[in-house]
């Protein structure tokens, strides 16, 4: 092993200790009692809530993905994929969100599946949202066994990996979730949400200034993709497929199990609230330095296609760092992609215990924890074995993933708002949207019915005709019950 | 009774998405045309390929500029969050009626619908907590 080999695995292995430790110690603060495991006994305060948002919502897609159709797609990547969400995310946090937090402070909910089966009087439609959250949940996870596959490989040249890469980050993440349960994913996303912002700025200043200073970076790209400084032209940026971006990411928040998790944890209504203001600014903060990364980075590495894409980032730090801080830069990858994993895992493996184990079978709350701990392992086997078939980009996988999410939201958000819709509406719409995205995906449909648009769009559309126009031709769920939730949000927006 | 039926029927007219002619009505308002500015081919910017400060696209810095409008539209949310919901946790704000009734941070304009006769409390999260 070479000693550049060597500096880099020992940075790296320094950081996984230092997860780990933090990990470790919240597992002493942590008991087997279900509120404490699962929603860390809804005890977030402003900084470690915020830290989980963010770092959760901070996927491999914005250290892998998104700098790398940057690299592809140019300019109008960033208004493409971030610029309505910074307005809409937050929207509906603080409206559907704010919803979803009382209700859960209210009535002890901690997965989706509860408060879905309470809302609607329902005994199944929980555990129906549940299986379909683990499907779009667990694709999305493997993007983060694939970028730590990636990021390991190329960063340490070959000596570790993609496979053992893998491996390593999901081990560990499996260790410290399955100690800490929520607070000890809290803890850690605390550190590594500060530790990868820190990384992206401070390698995306030196990049700049490695490459002459930001004017020359640039440069750079005009003189050989100068294509990457508009995006007219471009059919990804066309105003329909635009539009239709700009809605998907805000309308699948909510309905992402960890994000949905997360909002539980708050501590009060005032620290829910204070999030919501610094939620967008923490992903401004990160995805501006991921784009001028993928940007400049088209500059300078020429020739990557298909899923060589992702690898624009891991591929910078290779050939631009020094062995210490190539270590440091596969440290602050890594860090993101583990705080998206641990939130996901927590989330899909608390959903599984309480909405389908305990939803049909009488356990006690230790026994539920010790199921989701079970879960856990099997989650991220799961997502292990998907990530080895690596089956498309990391972008590519995520749109997939947040359309799935995107259609549950009509049926079941609307809900929170909207006393007439009732169990059928919500049970058909989601039925529909899951039939309909599935038959696009399988051009069962033709293309042409999505008008343009992604394809969620007309399914979205047909799915708000379905449950409006069935919660007023069947009946409304039942009084008290409406009552306890619409008493609970008449002072509130 | 009207009060009533709306209460469990209808969209509440208080809520963010209903258009209506007050302050909640105008940041909904306020929004959407906030909104309009993220499609930047309406101002042409998405053809302009000139670089601000030399380095610096000019359809990148219009996008993460107007992402930093969004994050000032949503402080001004914080500014106007109901007053209802800025107690603290809602399982620790159960105080006794007269305690509650010499609060002063129950807010007037909520009064017709707080009336509803629904057997809750004039804060609306005074009832027990049921935990399912």
């Amino acid at each position: 092993m070479s000693r550049a080999a060597i500096t880099v695995l020992g940075t790296v292995i320094l950081y996984l200790t230092l997860v780990l430790g933090v990990g470790e110690y919240a597992r002493r603060r942590t008991t087997s009692d279900r509120e404490d495991f699962m929603v860390a006994s809804r005890s977030f305060g402003p900084v470690v809530m915020f830290f989980a948002l963010v770092a959760t919502m901070m996927t491999a897609v914005t250290m892998i993905g998104f700098p790398g159709d940057t690299y592809i797609q140019g300019v109008g990547m960033f208004g493409w994929f971030l610029g309505a969400f910074m307005l809409l995310a937050p929207l509906m946090m603080a409206t559907f969100g704010l919803r979803i937090w009382m209700a859960g402070q209210k009535f002890g909910h901690v997965t989706p599946g509860e408060l879905f089966n309470h809302r609607y009087d329902a005994k199944h439609l929980g555990s129906a949202v549940t299986l379909l959250m683990i499907l779009w949940t667990v694709p999305y996870m493997t993007l983060g066994a694939i970028g730590a596959g990636v990021a390991f490989s190329e960063v340490t040249q070959g000596f570790i990996p993609y496979w053992l890469g893998s491996l390593v980050i999901l081990a560990t993440v499996f260790l410290y979730v399955l100690a800490g349960g929520m607070r000890g994913t809290g803890w850690t996303n605390t550190l590594q949400g500060a530790v990868f912002l820190l990384f992206l700025w401070g390698f995306m200043i030196f990049v700049g200034i490695r490459l002459g200073g930001f004017s020359s970076a640039t440069a750079n790209v005009v003189e050989t993709r100068p294509e990457l400084l508009t995006r007219a032209g471009s059919p990804q940026f066309g105003t329909k497929m635009w539009l239709s971006f700009a809605l998907l990411l805000p309308l699948n928040i909510l309905l992402q199990p960890h994000i949905f998790r997360r909002i539980l944890t708050a501590r009060s209504n005032r620290v829910f609230k204070m999030v919501v203001v610094l939620f967008p600014l923490g992903i401004w903060l990160g995805h501006v330095p991921a784009f001028l990364l993928g940007f400049w980075g088209a500059g300078v590495v020429p020739g990557l296609e298909a899923q060589a894409i992702d690898n624009i980032i891991p591929i910078l730090v290779s050939n631009f760092g020094p062995p210490l801080l190539a270590g440091i830069l596969l440290a602050g990858i890594l860090a993101a992609i583990m705080s998206s994993i641990d939130g996901q895992t927590l989330a899909l493996s608390t959903i599984i215990s309480v909405d389908i184990v305990d939803n049909y079978k009488d356990v006690t709350g230790r026994e539920e924890v010790l199921l989701t701990r079970i879960a856990v392992a099997v989650v991220l086997a799961f997502v292990y074995a998907l990530a080895l078939i690596r089956p498309g980009t990391v972008f590519g996988i995520a749109a997939f993933a947040f359309s799935g999410y995107a259609l549950l939201c009509i049926p079941l958000l609307f809900g929170l708002y909207w006393p007439r819709v009732n169990r059928t509406a919500a049970w058909v719409g989601i039925v529909w949207g899951f039939v309909g995205l599935i038959a696009f995906e399988a051009s069962l449909l033709p293309a042409w019915l999505s008008f343009g648009f992604m394809p969620y769009i007309p399914v979205a559309v047909s799915q708000l005709i379905l449950v409006v126009g069935l919660a007023y031709l069947t009946s409304t769920t039942d009084e008290n019950i409406l009552k306890d939730y619409f008493s609970l949000y008449r002072k509130i927006w | 009774m009207r009060e009533k039926d709306s209460h469990t029927k209808g969209v509440s007219r208080k809520s963010f998405w209903v258009p209506t002619l007050d302050k909640r009505g105008g940041l909904l308002l306020l929004a959407a045309f906030l909104y309009v500015f993220h499609h930047s081919e309406l101002l042409g910017i998405h053809q302009s390929d000139v670089l601000l400060f030399n380095w610096l696209p000019v359809g990148f810095a219009y996008h993460s500029g107007l992402g930093l409008v969004y994050i000032g539209f949503i402080l001004v949310l914080y500014y106007n969050w109901p007053d209802a919901a800025v107690n603290e946790r809602i399982d620790e704000i159960r105080e006794p009626a007269e305690k509650k009734q010499a609060a002063p941070e129950v807010i007037e304009d909520d009064a017709p619908e707080d009336s509803a006769t629904d057997g809750g409390s004039d804060t609306g999260v005074s009832e027990e907590v049921t935990r399912r």
